[in-house]
């Protein structure tokens, strides 16, 4: 019987998750969502910004990455916007451009750029430079000096014509730095070209992968906070609904929390019949 | 010899040059000094030549996949469908780059070139991508096997951070959260800590010998 | 009229290519190819766009740069176009002119980078924990600290090759390891949660995304049709010209058989 069980058809295991993952897609089960203390961390920091402080997101992903941080990318972005801070979106990976643009027109509307706040130093503007080419090289670049780097936003316009760019020229002139991060350059290079050497404080939305990697930073003090993936994600969302975010992964964690358990039966039986089978071998 | 000096040693001298001139500035230039400066369009100019190094893998696959079209190897009505997505997007570029200077003539901001982007390119990409959770499913059902106590306490290990971690094993006995919170911010740091150490050290090494010409392999053969 | 469709266009075009992809998993098919051959090409043809965008920005459009007239600004493009003789084999040479650009500043802010944040601040990091203390505020276990700071020795002791690990080393070198495999267990729990991440948003988007009541999951069933057409097309295609009958071999004669070989005595190898 052992032998059959572990010789079941891959295919029986692809329907089995993409049932028991679509379910609460359908039909929610509302499971309480705690809130990590790394979460907390990152909410408290960026509400402990002086008004005018000027917030660089930067959306270092790509669409394969978007599930997870997406949504935590447009919560932070809307954050930010509640509390009146700047906020300014680069990518130092190519493919995060256009995502920063979606994100800002899912916060500022489908009109971005042509809102008011774009590009003026008030009460929620924001500026979308686009893509930094250089990966880490350029993230040191941007550090040292914004407008040696690059001088025109993603649409072409310079930044002589963003009041809101003169006060961002280096890094010491960041409030914070916050990484939505899916790999290299990310986070850690933060870290390594504006934390150390200029005292930049940073933080970070990962996907799943790259939370434990981080981890040993934010202990350091190194990173002010980690959103730990799509339950991280969940969890600053329930955060921000304060300030009249509506939450959007209340279903989707039911699925995680299903997903997880039917890893953790197949694991199990995987096991039994492999310590079955080895002890009807004599091993 | 002087062939062996342009093709071999001012490339060497190029790199020593520039990343210790990197180094000098991260130790003694102030911000905001001429010195502070001048490193940093030295920076800003590199970050331009890096960026044609992405063609390579494009010339790469064209010429792979031109091959295989010319030479009707085995699936090149794929390859014919690979050079045609190339040249299609690559036209709506074009035409993204030439048709209006309300963006400065950039390609990516427009919104024929964007529209592709988020109604092709990002489906295509997340699908993939998202095909790893079946891979994953599958391989713990059917490789990860507690063959060795090592093994073992990597599954267990695992198990209890995948529960801890949902919803839904918070449900069950709040003893999990904590349970994943302990091996996050103990087991994991200590374990993730060390190895950043040593491979920062390890980097550190590959870097210097790069820098003093010991390490050449970057350069290609015949370095 | 393009801007009126182009919504649902997105839509059909988006559901299909992702049940394209996933018809993989019933097994391997034209429609999947066909999808992973588009993306190939779609990200080639974006990779060629961002390209020129990061050149035109960098060094055109910046003020003070090429569009201004300084003509300066054009050297870092042209060397930087100087990878594409990576494809020669005479000039191959002027490749490593902008690799060791990139190589310089890259070994530059290696060292830098990786000195000051990834070994100073770890190192002081573990040195400045007090003894006793809880890492989640649990009062009643205070030994998290000592076994971070004994579980970095330990693993650092693993990866310690200078002297044999036998005695005390070997013992740290097995705790050491011990150590490892429940971070990467913690690494495999946060993977899992990852990639179910992954099949989640591809899921909303096909149950969620509509257009004026036109769901992308609607595309599902037509999915399952043409896939049954193409294994119908696959099942009944003719296979490929089929090869002549392979003809008997006539009966040969066997060979003579040889002399033994003589032995040739071997010469045997001085040990140092």
């Amino acid at each position: 019987m052992w032998e059959k069980i572990e010789r079941v058809d891959r295919r029986v295991i692809y329907i089995l998750v993409l049932i028991l993952v679509s379910l609460p897609l359908w039909f929610p089960i509302g499971l309480p969502i705690p809130v990590a203390k790394e979460t907390t961390a990152y909410f408290n920091t960026i509400e402990a910004l002086p008004s005018t402080s000027v917030v660089i997101f930067s959306y270092d992903y790509g669409p394969s990455a978007a599930p997870e941080l997406q949504p935590m990318a447009e919560a932070g972005l809307f954050h930010a916007k509640s509390l009146g801070l700047r906020s300014v979106l680069v990518c130092f990976w190519a493919t995060g451009a256009p995502l920063a643009v979606n994100a800002a027109k899912k916060v500022y509307g489908d009109a971005f750029p042509n809102v008011p706040e774009y590009g003026q130093d008030v009460a929620g503007g924001i500026v979308a430079i686009g893509f930094i080419p250089g990966g880490a090289i350029g993230m040191s670049s941007f550090a040292s000096d914004v407008w040696a780097t690059i001088g025109v936003d993603h649409f072409g316009t310079a930044f002589t014509a963003l009041p809101l760019m003169s006060r961002v020229r280096r890094a010491t002139d960041f409030g914070v730095f916050v990484d939505w991060m899916a790999g290299t350059p990310g986070a850690i290079q933060a870290i390594m070209y504006m934390h150390g050497p200029y005292g930049v404080k940073v933080g970070t939305g990962s996907t799943a992968v790259g939370v434990p990697e981080a981890m040993p930073y934010y202990t350091a003090g190194q990173l002010f906070g980690i959103l730990a993936g799509l339950a991280g994600a969940a969890e600053y969302e329930s955060l921000v609904h304060a300030y009249g975010w509506a939450p959007t992964l209340l279903a989707p964690m039911d699925a995680q929390s299903l997903g997880h358990v039917l890893i953790i039966i197949f694991v199990v039986i995987g096991n039994l019949g492999y310590a079955a089978s080895k002890l009807k071998r004599g091993g | 010899m002087s062939v062996a000096i342009v093709k071999r040693w001012i490339p060497l001298i190029i790199t020593f040059v520039i990343g210790f001139v990197v180094t000098l500035d991260f130790f003694f230039f102030a911000p905001k000094t001429a010195a502070h400066d001048a490193v940093s369009l030295l920076k800003a100019t590199v970050d331009v030549i890096v960026a044609p190094s992405a063609l390579i893998g494009v010339v790469t696959l064209v010429r792979h996949h031109g091959r295989n079209i010319t030479k009707r190897g085995k699936g090149w009505a794929f390859s014919s469908i690979t050079i045609l997505a190339l040249a299609f997007y690559g036209l709506i570029g074009i035409y993204s780059a030439l048709s209006t200077t309300e963006f400065n003539n950039l390609v990516l901001p427009h919104p024929a070139f964007a529209w592709y982007y988020d109604n092709v390119y990002a489906h295509l990409d997340a699908a993939i991508f998202s095909l790893l959770a079946f891979f994953i499913a599958s391989a713990a059902y059917r490789a990860f096997k507690m063959r060795t106590a090592e093994a073992a306490v990597l599954l267990v290990v695992g198990s209890l951070v995948m529960l801890g971690r949902a919803p839904i094993g918070g449900v069950i006995w709040p003893g999990f959260t904590t349970i994943q919170s302990w091996f996050m911010n103990v087991t994991n740091v200590a374990g993730f800590r060390a190895i950043l150490i040593g491979v920062a050290l390890g980097a550190v090494s590959l870097a210097l010998r790069q820098l003093i010409g010991v390490e050449r392999g970057y350069l290609g053969p015949g370095a | 009229m393009l801007e009126e469709i182009a919504p649902y266009l997105g839509i059909v075009f988006g559901a299909f290519l992702t049940l394209f992809v996933y018809t993989i998993l019933w097994k391997e098919n034209p429609l999947s190819r066909a999808a992973e051959h588009l993306f190939i090409g779609l990200a080639a043809a974006y990779i060629t766009g961002y390209v020129y965008d990061a050149a035109m920005k960098v060094a055109v459009l910046t003020p003070g740069r090429l569009a201004e007239g300084n003509i300066v600004w054009l050297l870092p493009i042209l060397i930087g176009f100087m990878y594409l003789f990576f494809f020669t084999k005479k000039y191959f040479w002027l490749y490593r002119f902008p690799v060791a650009c990139v190589a310089g500043i890259g070994a530059g802010l290696v060292i830098v980078g990786n000195i000051q944040s990834n070994f100073v601040a770890q190192i002081a990091a573990n040195v400045r924990l007090p003894l006793l203390g809880s890492q989640i505020g649990v009062a009643w276990f205070p030994l998290d600290n000592i076994i971070i700071i004994l579980g970095v020795l330990t693993v650092l002791s693993f990866f310690f090759f200078t002297f044999e690990q036998k005695g005390p080393l070997g013992i740290s070198a097995r705790i050491g390891r011990y150590v490892m495999m429940a971070a990467f267990g913690s690494a495999y729990g946060f993977t899992v949660m990852a990639r179910i991440s992954l099949l989640i948003g591809r899921l909303r988007y096909l149950y969620e995304t509509s257009e004026a009541g036109f769901y992308a999951y609607y595309l599902i069933p037509v999915v399952i049709v043409l896939m049954l057409i193409v294994a119908y097309w696959e099942r009944t295609r003719k296979p490929s010209a089929a090869l002549p009958p392979p003809t008997p071999a006539p009966a040969a004669a066997p060979p003579p058989e040889a002399p033994p070989a003589e032995e040739v005595p071997r010469k045997r190898k001085k040990t140092s």
